[in-house]
């Protein structure tokens, strides 16, 4: 009985998601050709689509990110959907597994060089810049680490990795986690605008995005902000952008250890740091998972990739609602209030790291990132 | 240090992610959707800190539930 009540339960907050994203994005998918979705009407005025999409990029992702803060921030979560909305994640990391789907080995060889230069140059330069100025603000260390691997690698699940390691205080955590949430809300606003004022390509948004923006969920949503892409024509900055992610979330159970060990002079005898339970326990396993559709992809199990098979065609369409729910769900997760914990000596950092951040990626793909990959 | 005198066996310690996510607000906003990171982590309500399962301090006090059958 219990199993079907957990089994259940979730149902009506994962309607409610879906609802979200149905009313953004439409529902032709779905059988409901009625009703075209709130960007369609967008699009409908000529000046409307210029200034709402082309330059602020309020398409079916962004919108369904804003009507779930709506909904949040003005009723709340309704207490028979929230185990559903927490969900959320589950969906997003469904559809990253299966982003696999449009890369080839080569695609991931090709990208992943460059990738992995510019990530490792950036987790170096945020971790030395972010322990560097919260120690000049009279940081403690525990409370500068925890906040310098936030900007360093992937944010918020960062910091949930690193603290246990260099023993932060709650409060630390707490306020690491506001600082980034808050600079990440304005992120995912400002990095389409910006990218289209600076003339970038869907490719080097991608690299800008998947670099400089410090949370992982957030790169998703900006990418498909920038360039939605279809089934048939995959969005670009979201296939460069995300594997920018994955390389500096792979890099996390590094960053951990080093990290680890930079505090332990700090920590009790007592303590200890396992290399292998450090390294096994804070790798993310779903990384796993979308190499395993790249291979299926690139060996061509999933059918031709161009034109894309049936297979591929229904893979890719099941990953964009995938990440219209999920992100449906993150946004109704955003609480203003919550953020407003952020404060202090955090916050001033946290901000300076990331708008530090944003302009170097900036400058590092306008000098050295080209059109097309 | 013995082995079961870990936080994880702590009546101090909490790891359960409910009593986590509602520690951390904030938590699961275009955040941790690629996490998994977080292992067996918890909180120690007697230090306020944020701390691995597997660490050990002076101030250990046995839990019950480090006894149940499920533990």
């Amino acid at each position: 009985m219990r199993r079907f009540t957990l089994f259940y339960r979730p149902i009506p907050g994962i309607l409610l998601m879906l609802a979200i994203a149905v009313l953004a994005r439409g529902g032709a998918d779905l059988g409901l050709p009625w009703w075209p979705g709130i960007e369609a009407y967008f699009a409908a005025s000529v000046a409307m689509k210029r200034i709402l999409i082309d330059v602020l990029h309020l398409n079916y992702i962004l919108i369904s990110i804003i009507l779930g803060m709506l909904l949040t921030n003005i009723l709340g979560i309704p207490r028979w959907a929230a185990s559903g909305v927490a969900t959320s994640r589950l969906f997003i990391k469904v559809g990253v597994v299966l982003l696999g789907s449009l890369y080839s080995v080569m695609d991931l060889a090709r990208l992943g060089g460059m990738a992995v230069t510019i990530i490792v140059g950036f987790i170096v330069l945020m971790l030395a810049f972010t322990l560097w100025l919260g120690k000049r603000v009279g940081m403690d260390i525990s409370g500068a680490a925890t906040l310098a691997a936030g900007t360093a690698i992937c944010g918020v699940a960062a910091v949930v990795a690193v603290a246990p390691v260099v023993r932060a205080k709650n409060t630390d955590v707490i306020y690491s986690i506001a600082a980034i949430l808050a600079f990440g809300l304005a992120s995912l606003f400002l990095f389409p605008v910006v990218g289209t004022l600076a003339g970038l390509s869907a490719h080097q948004f991608g690299v800008w995005a998947g670099t400089g923006i410090l949370n992982s969920g957030q790169v998703l949503a900006v990418c498909l902000g920038f360039d939605p892409g279809s089934v048939a024509h995959a969005s670009e900055s979201l296939k460069t952008g995300e594997i920018y992610n994955l390389t500096r979330v792979i890099f996390l159970p590094f960053v951990v250890l080093f990290l680890a060990f930079s505090a332990s002079r700090f920590a009790s005898s007592e303590d200890d740091i396992n290399i292998n339970t450090s390294l096994w326990s804070k790798f993310p396993l779903f990384v796993l998972g979308f190499l395993i559709v790249v291979f299926l992809t690139s060996f061509g199990l999933l059918g031709a990739t161009s034109p894309p098979s049936r297979e591929l065609t229904l893979v890719r369409n099941l990953y964009s609602w995938f990440f219209a729910i999920g992100l449906a769900g993150q946004g109704m997760q955003i609480s203003l209030p919550e953020l407003r914990r952020a404060g202090g000596k955090t916050l001033m950092v946290g901000t300076a790291a990331g708008f530090f951040k944003a302009l170097a990626a900036l400058v590092v793909v306008l000098l050295f990132v080209s059109q097309q990959p | 240090m013995k082995i079961n005198n870990r936080c994880l066996n702590c009546e101090f310690f909490n790891n359960d992610p409910e009593w986590i996510e509602a520690a951390f607000p904030g938590l699961n906003s275009l955040s941790s959707a690629y996490g998994s990171v977080r292992a067996e982590s918890g909180t120690c309500s007697r230090h306020e800190v944020f701390l691995s399962a597997w660490k050990s301090c002076r101030d250990f006090k046995h839990s019950e539930r480090a006894c149940s059958p499920s533990n």
